[in-house]
């Protein structure tokens, strides 16, 4: 059994309340972005834990690693802030930290985890746009919705499941 | 409201008029998401496109100030198609044939002209809502804050009852409040005419039952009705108010006209601020008392969907800092009313308030620990269930009709003019809350929005010389602010929005209040626009 979190577009409102949640779990540092598209769609950005990850195999010092079969995280002192894993992420999900001269991304709240909790960013979703669970239920009940169901990865079995809606496009959601 | 909010999942249609929930009451996005994932139609009637927008299905992008043609024209559309709910109308209501009178004056084809929005989406709109097996009609201050703010609730409440859509579960008139206790504060009586429970002041047999409840003369209760905010600073301009105890307020950057505010404050002979942080208006006080905040304070709260909570507090105060409720019994007993004020707990104040107010009587502090959620008001009896939904089988009046009341549109206080072609419309963002007294000291929000912006159409922009990115002056007949341009298609050309959450904004905002409620009107000042260069920004930092 494996939990990804999920993300539905419809319900994305921009508010960033995932980045602030982050930010109170990291010390400071938000590992989830919400990139606002022309002005009238967001989308929330952070690792996929995929299964197959080419930050693990770009990283030169091995800091990069699994930590679990859900959770990919960084070891900070094995961390020289080269940015190759920055490069190599193909969802641009792991951000470099010019002041500690480290990498960093989401480490899916592992000690949340441990205690039985939600990442941050999902127990914060006013919206519900995130939640977290089970990748194949997930992947059952999204594939329910009208829409498109997408395991956002670069390669391996896990990965963050991704809803698109029916119109989520700008012609169908236009001001005009 | 008259739903809770979770019944929105309920609706098949969600009217939202002035309200950008998404932003200002993220929480309820959960529910009308619920009721989009089921297939319901979500109207968004908005002078922005704002994150809420975003999410409608029909966009009714109107003027500010314009909601009351809006409405009367989708009333038009429903009676010319035929569309009521002649059965509600006839059994539950009166004053129809007036009200149909007046909004046959209303086609959607005239209001298109007045308010912007295309006639063929006003008919979508009023097509959606009259025929939606449910249809809830949610509201905020985008309606509310104008001088025609009252007449215009009333029109919402036309609406629904002319469809029938009150009554039922995903139905209802919902205005979402503001702050998380705003509802128990009107429930309180913290209003300038009505005692707690709304029993109005100025009613003899209320006065007698008071007298009673508080073990007090009469004549100790006054009658008359009092002074809202903004008339007590118009009044303390005058001398006519001497001295102010103000709390949980900021108003020198909440309050409109705010340089005039500042001006009649200065006035006081005596200014008393009970306060978390220095704010704007703590730094003009005598003497500052320090509050507890939400979360070192227990008791109840009422959500605003009348839900009645108890909560316990997660930490101690901090320094010297006091539940509010203390620092008024202590004032109290400083005036000689010791005994008058003498709770020794928050059960105390509960016990007094289920005495005097006939719809909290069944609120029992047990009863509310152990309902997680609470009981939503009227909860008259120590077995009521609490009411969820109002106005199920008749209306809260003699003899249950509802009364539909027709209302023309009235213009806003303040027209453009040469001098002040624009319209200035102000409102909030996600980031900050109020006055931003809270918000303004939390980095994780203030790095977010760190200024004072402001947001304009292209061809406004280009029309007054403004570049994206650069300082822009906003002028009004009251005052100034310089602020962040912003230039974005999310509103319409001749209009400029600026967040209230910096202490400048309210420089510009008028002062003109509602007859009834007396509400400012903060969604319409005329202004101008003028650039400036980058270091007015840091010279006049919002």
């Amino acid at each position: 059994m494996t939990r990804v979190i999920y993300m539905d577009l419809a319900r994305c409102t921009h508010c960033r309340a995932c980045e602030v949640a982050c930010e109170r779990e990291h010390a400071g540092h938000s590992n989830i972005f919400v990139q606002l598209v022309d002005e009238r769609l967001s989308i929330p950005i952070n690792c996929r834990h995929c299964g197959d990850s080419p930050c693990i195999h770009v990283c030169p010092t091995h800091a990069l690693h699994r930590e679990t079969d859900e959770v990919v995280t960084i070891a900070p002192m094995l961390c020289i802030g080269c940015g190759l894993c920055v490069l190599a992420c193909p969802f641009g999900a792991i951000w470099p930290d010019a002041v500690d001269k480290v990498s960093r991304k989401c480490d899916l709240c592992l000690h949340r985890l441990r205690d039985g909790l939600d990442p941050a960013c999902v127990a914060t979703c006013s919206a519900r746009a995130l939640s977290f669970g089970e990748m194949d239920s997930i992947i059952e009940l999204s594939s329910g919705m009208p829409g498109r169901t997408v395991v956002s990865r670069a390669a391996g079995t896990t990965g963050t499941v991704v809803h698109f809606p029916d119109g989520w496009d700008h012609g169908r959601r236009g001001m005009s | 409201m008259t739903n809770p909010i979770t019944d929105l999942a309920k609706s098949d249609c969600i009217l939202v008029i002035g309200s950008n929930f998404a932003e200002n009451h993220p929480i309820v996005s959960r529910w009308v998401f619920d009721a989009k994932q089921r297939g319901a139609t979500l109207i968004v009637a908005d002078t922005r496109f704002t994150p809420t927008a975003w999410q409608a299905d029909i966009f009714l992008q109107l003027m500010p100030g314009t909601d009351t043609s809006l409405l009367n024209a989708m009333m038009h559309v429903i009676l010319a198609e035929g569309l009521e709910n002649t059965a509600f109308i006839e059994e539950r209501t009166t004053g129809f044939e007036a009200l149909a009178k007046t909004v046959a004056g209303y086609p959607p084809d005239q209001a298109a002209r007045l308010t912007r929005v295309p006639a063929e989406r006003i008919v979508a709109a009023a097509r959606a809502y009259a025929n939606a097996k449910a249809a809830s009609l949610v509201y905020c201050m985008g309606v509310t804050q104008h001088t025609c703010g009252t007449q215009t609730v009333i029109n919402c409440a036309n609406l629904a009852m002319l469809c029938g859509q009150i009554g039922r579960p995903g139905t209802g008139v919902n205005p979402l409040r503001g702050q998380d206790n705003v509802q128990g504060a009107c429930d309180m009586g913290a209003l300038v005419n009505v005692y707690p429970g709304y029993q109005y002041v100025a009613d003899p047999a209320v006065r007698t039952r008071f007298a009673e409840a508080w073990n007090c003369p009469e004549d100790q209760l006054s009658t008359k009705i009092g002074k809202t905010v903004v008339e007590m600073t118009h009044a303390a301009d005058r001398g006519e108010i001497r001295g102010m105890l103000v709390m949980g307020e900021n108003p020198i950057v909440g309050d409109p006209n705010s340089l005039h505010v500042r001006q009649a404050l200065d006035r006081l002979e005596f200014l008393a601020v009970i306060e978390l942080f220095m704010s704007e208006t703590a730094e003009l006080a005598d003497v500052i008392l320090p509050a507890a905040s939400f979360a070192e304070k227990r008791g109840t709260k009422t959500t605003t969907d009348r839900r009645v909570q108890w909560l316990e507090k997660a930490v101690e105060p901090v320094g010297r800092s006091r539940p509010d409720w203390r620092i008024l019994c202590d004032l109290a007993g400083r005036m000689g009313l010791q005994e008058s004020f003498a709770y020794s707990s928050e059960e105390d104040i509960l016990a007094e308030i289920r005495r005097v107010t006939p719809s909290y009587a069944g609120l029992a502090p047990d009863r509310l620990r152990s309902t997680p959620g609470g009981i939503p008001w009227p909860c008259p009896e120590a077995d009521h269930p609490g009411t969820p939904i109002l106005h199920t089988h008749a209306f809260a009046r003699p003899g249950g009709r509802g009364v539909m009341q027709p209302v023309e549109y009235q213009p806003p206080a303040e027209e453009t003019s040469t001098d002040f072609p624009l319209v200035l419309t102000s409102g909030r963002v996600v980031m900050h809350y109020n006055t931003g007294a809270m918000t303004r000291r939390t980095r994780a929000l203030f790095r977010r929005e760190p200024e004072l912006f402001l947001q304009i159409h292209p061809d406004t922009a280009e029309r007054f010389g403004i570049v994206s990115g650069s300082a822009a002056r906003v002028i009004s007949r009251r005052g100034a602010a310089v602020a962040r341009v912003r230039v974005t298609r999310q509103i319409p050309t001749g209009v400029i929005f600026l967040p209230f959450h910096f202490p400048a904004t309210n420089r510009l905002t008028t002062d003109a209040l509602d007859p009834t409620a007396k509400i400012p009107e903060y969604k319409v000042a005329a202004c101008r626009i003028e650039p400036v260069d980058e270091t007015a920004i840091a010279r006049d930092p919002g």
